[in-house]
């Protein structure tokens, strides 16, 4: 506890203090940052050849993922560590680091010199090249540099044709082959001159370093992180000078995508309700202007494309997880304190549902001035019972999570008192977090609708509504990560002020536990009312991330009052009668099937040949999303909202975006059926 | 108004058993008359105290007298530590010093000396449960530990031959077994006030506050314990057919329910509030030659509903604050007229 103090004392001194010095070394970073790991980390792993293996595949997995850069030799003269790291950052020699800059250098100048020699001569899009991807973490290595060659040049081909299938829109009779013949030049120029430019042989020692030390975390737990100072101001640079932001924090993952890794809450992004976290960017265009696409920049330029002061409004096109692209128009603003985070609408048909959407649990201040979500939702409650619902959706897909308390406080608006969930700390003590208000805010029938992107917070908010028989629980299994994080800076010397350039680790210091003594993690929340989902079958959770923690069990909570039970088999019964007879649900339930299919095979024969390539990727691309005809209820906004809502000409738009959105999710329409069901079941009973 | 309750059971017992006809009369006797003697003074105390709450309507002679009250709890305690071991037999003395410790310990409210506060933390939900529950365990442990020091004396004087029986009960005897009676009343209604006064405080500061969350959890609760209450409130038998302390505290919490049911109209102003000043700062950042006919009348008709909200918000808060100092002070009232009428003089 005393160390954390320190540390957060120390955070704000360097951020307000920085002074000139030597960056540490990264030897002296790694028994850094295993110091500090090992005293904060709920369940430190122990450092041994077990955790030497995965770290050393972790920096595989980090510096040549797609086996492009070194030999088999190289590999194997690296190989020969696998079972020693776990002695060198006990401090126990320092071998493979030293070998690893001087290898992994050398593979990055060649890689450089086969692409520059690729990518001067016309590639053919017209054979029967292909590449194979195999399941499983087997690692293949060249056995020479013509080997590796003939690896670039169908990795590129593959790129190319990529980039050409959703840039140039192929129409016609020909095709992508057409399109790519004639913008094959420029294409190969641009991507070539990427991919080395991504190379950035010339600043290895700044980066492979950092490399190690995220690899070195990560073996802990998959939320154990190492944060640079570049990866720490990424989000300040996402808001430029003029205040006006659209509310998205950017960065680029292990394959170069640009990724959406934060959404401001009350943000233009948040508030489109279209743009989720774990979003792949892939084009920006301003109004009147030409299109940015994300594969062709760095990161850099697109944040810095962002904040082009003077411009105000993009479009900005995304690809979800499962595939689907949607295009969103946002408006660059100011968001301010005031702003409506949270959005309830009223779902008026047979029966008269409010819906509130909370994509993260946020608090704007420490101190408990300014927004914080579960008054937010407070706010909306109180809106919707003006309007007399006679149910109310509470909708966490895709939310991620955020503040635990928040989680904590907005159970407490759903029930009386009580505990909501246990904690575990680094130090092994347990113990209950409890609803802090007495009371609730709404005391009638309760639906969560989750997804298998809802994570952390939104898992404590659905297990323990579940525990207590409050809210049925709808939609997907949910992700699983019961842990919670907690930043250190990486010094133990208290100097005062910390150097700059000094790292930050976050670390897993915490595991939440449902009140019947279960954990999430890894497993999620179990829905009541199970729903098929465009993700289901697809590798996405806590369980499928290298190194999670496991799952382990404590007591379960003596003192909370669980309500009668909710008739859930009727529910269940009920709803899969609806689903089942459903055209688009069944249109669904295919689509997944033949998915499933797809993956599940263990060889992936990807053709390089134009006509081939584009029928394999209109066969892999997501079908378009199934829209509801929205014949259950209509959408309006709450009575407050529609009479005092600025009807300009953005507002409008957003809001008949929500309102068609809604009305059309066909998710949100079973949730209101099985809702529906609820009220009946519940009135029904009191009759008897 | 809260007024102390406790002491009266357990001297008035020690009090009946007076030692009487024993064989080896001096030395056993004597000491269990020395204990008994200085117990029954704190009596005198006590009463004195409870007669002054009662009674007069000086807070700085209650005050006085409770200060007594303590000081003789202490005096009692220290004057009976120093009695030396009955022939090497120490139970009699330790465990009346306990007894004193832990009633000392009720007395000033410091319940943390004799019950773990912590365990009633983790049980209870807030402070006001963890008072009511820490005060119900130190009465508990008060009975546990006045039963063992009547067991030791009764084993005491077996052990020395001495025969107890039941002495006449004397004036002030008799009037600690009314006072006791009458604060068993009073206790009784009074949690069952106390409960949801504090309720009603939490609501009242998330009022002040302009806190949604707090205000529509707070009016929920004052809602079910008003309703608990009531229920509570028709098991309570009227003391001595005096009805008037049952009747003040129903009418409290009648009140209360009142307030829940009107209370959601304070979050429904802020909201109102909040939406209008948004309103108003985009319809003022937008140049007047911008502002179609739409944006002004829907402005117009915003401070149209504002200002009638203001107004039934204004009348509505005066109202509850009007009707809370009557059904607050009337309670204050009657808990001093029930205690003037029932306390003996």
């Amino acid at each position: 506890m005393k160390m954390r103090a320190v540390v957060c004392l120390f955070i704000f001194l360097c951020a307000t203090q920085p002074v000139p010095a030597q960056p540490p070394s990264l030897r002296s970073e790694i028994m850094t940052a295993r110091f500090v790991i090992e005293n904060l980390h709920i369940a430190p792993r122990p450092l041994n050849d077990s955790f030497s293996r995965d770290l050393f595949y972790s920096i595989m997995q980090a510096t040549d993922s797609r086996q492009l850069f070194f030999t088999a030799a190289e590999f194997r003269q690296l190989q020969a560590f696998e079972w020693l790291l776990d002695d060198e950052v006990k401090g126990n020699g320092w071998s493979f680091y030293p070998l690893l800059a001087k290898l992994y250098q050398q593979a990055l100048k060649r890689a450089d010199s086969i692409l520059a020699a690729v990518g001067s001569r016309p590639l053919n899009f017209d054979g029967n090249d292909s590449l194979v991807f195999t399941r499983g973490k087997t690692y293949q290595f060249a056995t020479d540099t013509r080997m590796l060659a003939q690896r670039w040049e169908r990795y590129l081909k593959l790129l190319m044709l990529d980039y050409a299938y959703m840039h140039l829109q192929p129409e016609g009779a020909g095709g992508l082959l057409s399109a790519m013949n004639k913008k094959e030049a420029s294409i190969r120029e641009k991507l070539v001159k990427r991919e080395r430019r991504q190379l950035d042989i010339d600043h290895l020692n700044k980066w492979l370093p950092d490399i190690f030390l995220e690899a070195f975390a990560l073996t802990f737990d998959p939320h154990t992180n190492y944060m640079n100072e570049k990866s720490r101001s990424d989000f300040q640079q996402s808001l430029s000078t003029d205040g006006l932001s659209f509310g998205i924090e950017l960065h680029e993952d292990v394959n170069n995508r640009i990724i959406i890794s934060r959404l401001l809450p009350g943000g233009p992004a948040w508030k489109s309700g279209e743009i989720h976290k774990g979003d792949e960017l892939v084009q920006l265009q301003w109004e009147r202007d030409a299109p940015l696409i994300a594969a062709d920049s760095e990161i850099e330029e697109i944040i810095a494309w962002l904040n082009d002061t003077g411009k105000y409004r993009i479009r900005i096109t995304i690809k979800k997880a499962n595939g689907v692209v949607k295009e969103q128009l946002l408006t660059r603003s100011k968001t301010e304190n005031e702003e409506n985070i949270v959005k309830s609408f009223v779902l008026a048909g047979d029966k008269k549902i409010g819906y509130i959407v909370l994509p993260g649990f946020y608090r704007q201040w420490e101190d408990g001035s300014g927004s914080s979500c579960a008054n937010d939702v407070a706010k909306e409650i109180v809106k919707l019972k003006r309007d007399k619902i006679e149910g109310l959706i509470l909708d966490v897909r895709y939310n991620g999570g955020g503040s635990m308390d928040e989680a904590v406080e907005l159970a407490g608006l759903f029930i009386h008192d009580g505990p909501v969930a246990g904690i575990k700390n680094s130090e092994g003590k347990n113990q209950y977090m409890r609803d802090p208000l007495r009371g609730t805010a709404y005391d009638g029938p309760l639906l969560i609708l989750q997804n298998v992107q809802s994570a952390s917070a939104s898992e404590l908010l659905a297990g323990a509504l579940q525990d207590y028989n409050r809210a049925v629980i709808a939609g997907s299994n949910s992700f699983g990560k019961a842990t919670m994080q907690q930043l250190a800076i990486l010094d133990t010397t208290n100097r005062n002020p910390i150097p700059p350039g000094t790292g930050l680790v976050k670390v897993t210091t915490g595991q939440f536990f449902r009140l019947n003594g279960t954990s999430v993690q890894a497993t999620g929340v179990q829905p009541d009312v199970l729903l098929p989902d465009i993700f289901d079958g697809q590798e996405i959770g806590e369980k499928y991330l290298p190194n999670s923690l496991g799952t382990v069990q404590m007591q379960p909570n003596q003192q909370y009052k669980k309500l009668p039970a909710l008739p859930l088999a009727q529910l269940r019964q009920l709803s899969a009668e609806r689903t089942g007879s459903d055209s688009l649900f069944n249109i669904l339930r295919s689509q997944l099937r033949d998915q499933q299919q797809r993956s599940s095979q263990q060889r992936k024969v990807i053709p390089l040949n134009a006509g081939r390539f584009e029928k394999w990727r209109k066969s892999e691309e997501a079908e378009a999303e199934l829209l509801a005809p929205g014949t259950r209820f209509t959408v309006r906004n709450n009575a407050l909202d529609a009479s005092y809502q600025q009807q300009d000409e953005d507002t409008r738009a957003l809001n008949e975006n929500w309102l068609k959105t809604l009305a059309a999710d066909l998710h949100i329409n079973e949730s209101y059926s099985i809702l529906c069901d609820l009220i009946k079941l519940n009135s029904s009973a009191k009759n008897q | 108004m809260r007024v102390f309750k406790l002491l009266l059971l357990s001297l008035v017992l020690s009090a009946l058993a007076r030692p009487l006809n024993a064989q080896n009369f001096e030395t056993p006797v004597q000491y269990m008359e020395y204990i008994y003697k200085a117990t029954d003074a704190l009596s005198a105390k006590y009463f004195a105290y409870i007669s002054a709450v009662s009674h007069s309507k000086s807070a700085r002679k209650v005050e006085k007298k409770r200060q007594e009250v303590l000081n003789a709890i202490i005096d009692t305690r220290v004057n009976i530590m120093g009695m030396p071991p009955y022939k090497g037999d120490r139970a009699l003395k330790d465990t009346t010093v306990e007894y004193l410790k832990v009633l000392n310990s009720i007395f000033n409210e410091d319940y943390g000396k004799i019950v773990n506060l912590e365990q009633i933390a983790e049980q209870s939900y807030d402070a006001m449960e963890a008072y009511i529950m820490a005060q119900e365990k130190a009465n508990e442990r008060l009975l546990q530990i006045q039963e063992r020091q009547q067991r030791v004396q009764r084993e005491f004087a077996r052990k020395n031959n001495v025969t107890l029986v039941d002495g006449e009960e004397t004036a002030l005897q008799k009037k600690m077994k009314v006072v006791d009676k009458v604060m068993t009343h009073y206790d009784k209604v009074y949690l069952i006030f106390f409960k949801c006064n504090v309720q009603e405080g939490y609501l009242v500061e998330a009022i002040n506050k302009k806190n949604t969350s707090a205000i529509e959890q707070a009016l929920s609760s004052l809602g079910t314990f008003a309703e608990e209450g009531l229920e509570k409130l028709k098991a309570v038998e009227p003391y001595d057919n005096d009805p008037q302390l049952i009747k003040a505290c129903e009418a409290a919490l009648q009140f209360f329910k009142q307030e829940s049911g009107n209370g959601s109209a304070f979050s429904d102003y802020y909201l109102k509030q909040e939406a209008f000043t948004k309103l108003k700062k985009q319809f003022d950042s937008k140049p007047a030659s911008k502002r179609t006919q739409e944006d002004v009348d829907q402005f117009n008709k915003a401070v149209d509903e504002i200002n009638k909200s203001g107004e039934s918000f204004n009348r509505l808060s005066a109202e509850m604050e009007k009707s809370r100092t009557a059904v607050i002070n009337g309670w204050n009232k009657t808990v001093e007229k029930f205690l003037d009428t029932h306390i003996p003089r």
